[in-house]
């Protein structure tokens, strides 16, 4: 409190002293309240950031991040899972820790908020195109990406963090749950909502340079995704996955994205929390009552030619489905067994029918 | 003379009797040990003798042990059978259960491998995103882990249902009914009517051949008045019945309010009654059934229908398609026999085909329907000799094109012309019924060409119009819809 601004200088430029006598660090580490406003391409220093063997070898379980780009889905391609595993630290488009997610950066983790960084599955089928490819191309093991988009020149990636990331992808155990995750990577909206990581967005996805955990997604809620990366397990990396969040409250960000549906860009596999809902399992009809159905069809005449003949006396009969009809059975059954008499005289009578019939052919 | 068992519709000789009295003594014996396996767990019951040619028939059926059978429903699944599976497989982890079927809608999108996406109503543009997902079931990469059974709707391969009209295995465990047709799950009774309804092709015969024009492309899955017919022909109950369209006029029967509040660009056809299908509802009031499931439209809107006073119900669903956050699924139970929940043909079904097939149309002319009929006692006699012969389990699962090889740089070959299904010639075979989807009636190219320029010509603003009003995506899209 008492320190004065010359000496306040003088710490500070021993502090940048000190940091440039560190090569290997990663230029900036993360804090809550830290915002670069100049963030560095990562990939300037590829060899800086892949040094951290240590950590990097958690990426050898990762799922491949090209399978993210839609351009290469594009061309209807799939990676076999071999080539899941040969994405190793050593390839340039491993996410390298300290690489953070703008989306995860500022994930807060809202009590009742499920929190999901998802990314695509090797068994996940093409998506829609998106506007911008892969930068993590090049060097690329695979052999059906797409080039690089010169579109996508996004160089604000910058490592904000350094804690290990969390790989929804590549671990299977459901980063999801409600209020307590401690992956709490994301809000929940109540639409899916994409997390560009727009320039424009207000909370930009400078994240964004190689994490594997990509937060693009689709939707057209304008909801921009807040977070804090207090967690000790974020998502960290390129954004350039998918993020969906159905938050009651506090999510927020982009939507764009639109199309047919004939393709999911998140899969069930990963995620399959985000497919399930409750109510699926509950009664539907619970809050309904049955409306009586006027005969014919809005005093239209029939499209079935002669739909009567076969009568509709069935009205009259018992609606149940066999399957359920129990007691009626079994009061039948019982009904047909009750006697040795009528077992025997059905026995006998059956018999004989057969015989006839037998001697009939 | 043979004592047979039927179970489940399986048909099995369990004794030889040459004497009544003997026979007496047997079966009772055989009662005894039924009751007795009963009270131990599997409890099988003999509950009605009838004499066949073949013997006296004994019909067993569950009597102390019925079980819930659990089924999913699933709206439209536009080939998103990973999803849909692994969403499934969660459903059961977190719920502690186990779902013994899963029912779709249509919209399956069983595309085999990219020389399919030519048949499917989908702009080319959108050909990269529709392979998706089922060619790994249909190739045997990934299997189906429930019993899955759909009906067509207005996105399929188009050339592979046609090939299976009469229903049969699109892929291991995935059964499609047929453009229409009913099977038996457990005694579960389950019917369905593939595609959706347009008027101006509902009275044509199925005329479309490969490759598709522009319209037959279309037109192809619109419902036919013969598969209504032959429909409407049912007498036994039918427990479970599956349409991709909705019945006319089934948004009486459930919260309009709410269906309008999710889907406003519907309230105009709700208020002109015409949103849903005339022959889906005409089903509905004929068939009874106690459930009936549709999709199309994108949304869950539960109904349900009183068929008169104190009549029966029928409790309508219809379901999203597979995405996050949506309702694609319900998971619904039914009382049930113990099992085996296997797929089965349907003994009135199979008789009702046998009858009708004479009159299946194979040309834009409609079918000769509604004459002085004989009964179907007879064709059931046949039907039900064939299947104590044969068995009832549907014929195994045969591929007739290549799959998807997404490896392969050369692309996936390409088919011209119709193909055989084996298990539709054995099926035909098993009811003597010559094979006849390949009919080429009206198939030459040139004149189908010729006629197909002639008719649009002549309806040129109709087709115009009409455009991809199929689509509900369109729809959607075109009011601001999110999809």
């Amino acid at each position: 409190m008492d320190e004065s601004s010359e000496k306040r200088r003088e710490r500070l430029k021993a502090m940048r002293l000190e940091a440039e006598q560190t090569p290997n660090l990663p230029p900036q580490t993360f804090s809550s309240s830290s915002s670069s406003s100049s963030l560095s391409n990562p990939f300037n220093d590829l060899s800086a950031t892949l040094c951290a063997s240590t950590q990097a070898s958690r990426f050898d379980f990762y799922t491949n991040p090209v399978s993210a780009f839609s351009s290469m889905n594009r061309k209807g391609e799939r990676y076999n899972d071999s080539n899941q595993h040969s994405l190793s630290a050593q390839s340039p488009m491993a996410p390298t820790p300290g690489q953070s997610n703008a989306a995860m950066t500022h994930a807060t983790a809202y009590p009742m908020q499920i929190s999901y960084n998802d990314q695509r599955q090797y068994e996940t089928p093409p998506h829609r195109s998106g506007s911008w490819g892969g930068p993590m191309m090049t060097g690329s093991p695979f052999s059906h990406g797409s080039p690089i988009p010169g579109s996508w020149t996004n160089n604000n990636a910058r490592p904000v963090h350094t804690s290990p990331p969390n790989f929804h992808g590549g671990i299977r155990t459901p980063n999801f749950g409600r209020g307590s995750s401690p992956n709490p990577n994301f809000g929940r909206g109540s639409s899916p909502s994409s997390n560009y990581g727009s320039r424009s967005s207000p909370h930009p996805n400078y994240g964004r340079g190689s994490s594997p955990s990509p937060s693009y997604g689709r939707g057209s809620s304008p909801s921009p995704n807040y977070g804090r990366g207090s967690s000790p397990n974020f998502s960290s990396g390129m954004g350039r996955g998918r993020h969906f969040s159905w938050s009651p409250g506090h999510s927020s960000g982009r939507g764009g994205g639109r199309g047919r549906g004939y393709h999911l860009d998140v899969s069930a596999k990963e995620h399959p929390e985000r497919f399930y809902n409750k109510s699926m399992v509950e009664d539907p009809w619970s809050s309904l009552i049955a409306v009586t159905k006027r005969l014919g069809i809005a005093g239209d005449r029939s499209v079935v030619s002669d739909s009567n003949k076969s009568g509709t006396p069935d009205s009259l009969r018992s609606w149940l489905p066999k399957s359920i009809s129990k007691k009626a059975r079994i009061s039948d059954i019982k009904d047909e067994f009750n006697s040795e008499t009528s077992l025997a005289d059905s026995l006998v009578l059956a018999f004989e029918d057969a015989a006839n019939d037998r001697t009939d052919v | 003379m043979s004592l047979w068992a039927c179970f489940n519709g399986v048909h099995t000789p369990v004794l030889e009797i040459d004497d009544p009295y003997k026979a007496d003594a047997e079966i009772k014996r055989s009662m005894r040990f039924f009751t007795t396996v009963g009270r131990f767990g599997w409890a099988p019951m003999i509950s009605r003798i009838t004499s066949t040619r073949l013997g006296l028939q004994l019909q067993i059926s569950s009597l102390f042990n019925r079980v819930s059978m659990k089924i999913a429903i699933e709206g439209c699944m536009h080939g998103e059978l990973d999803n849909v599976y692994s969403t499934l497989l969660y459903i059961e982890k977190v719920e502690n259960t186990k779902i013994d079927l899963l029912i779709c809608c249509g919209d399956f999108q069983a595309i085999r491998n990219k020389d399919d996406l030519k048949s499917v109503n989908v702009k080319p543009k959108y050909w990269d995103n529709c392979m998706n997902s089922f060619w790994k079931y249909y190739s045997g990469k990934e299997t189906a882990p429930i019993p899955t059974i759909f009906v067509g709707g207005n996105h399929e391969a188009s050339n592979y249902l046609w090939e299976l009209y009469y229903g049969g295995w699109t892929a291991p465990n995935i059964y499609f009914l047929g453009f229409a047709g009913v099977v038996k799950f457990g005694d579960i009774r389950i019917g369905g009517l593939s595609g959706i309804y347009k008027a101006r092709d509902y009275y044509s015969g199925h005329y479309e051949r490969t490759p598709y024009n522009s319209n037959d492309i279309r037109s192809i899955y619109h419902v036919r008045q013969y598969d209504v017919y032959k429909l409407m022909q049912i007498e036994e109950k039918i427990d479970i019945f599956i349409s991709h369209d909705w019945p006319l006029g089934i948004t009486d029967h459930g919260s309009c309010k709410e269906l309008i509040q999710q889907k406003p660009f519907f309230e105009r056809e709700i208020r002109e009654r015409s949103l849903g299908s005339k022959p889906a509802a005409e089903l509905l009031e004929k068939l009874k059934p106690a459930y009936w499931f549709s999709g199309h439209l994108h949304c869950k809107f539960p109904a349900i229908v009183q068929h008169g006073e104190d009549g029966p119900i029928t409790k309508f669903l219809a379901l999203d398609k597979c995405l996050p956050g949506r309702k694609f699924l319900q998971i619904i139970e039914i009382e049930s026999n113990p099992g085996p929940f296997e797929i089965h043909y349907d003994e009135e079904w199979l008789a009702i085909t046998l009858k009708y097939n004479p009159l299946l149309p194979l040309t834009r002319k409609s079918a000769q329907l509604g004459g002085e009929e004989p009964g179907l006692q007879g064709y059931r006699e046949r039907v039900k000799n064939q299947l104590m012969a044969r068995g009832s389990k549907p014929f195994e699962f045969s591929p007739t094109v290549p799959a998807h090889d997404p490896e392969s740089f050369s692309g996936d070959p390409s088919f011209q012309g119709h193909i055989r299904n084996p298990q539709i010639e054995s099926f035909l075979q098993l009811l003597g019924l010559p094979y006849l989807l390949d009919s080429n009636q009206e198939s030459d190219a040139f004149l189908r060409s010729s006629s197909s320029l002639e008719f649009r010509g002549q309806n040129d603003q109709a087709f115009d119009n009409d455009g991809d009003d199929d689509d509900v995506d369109d729809i959607e899209a075109l009011a601001g819809g999110e999809f």
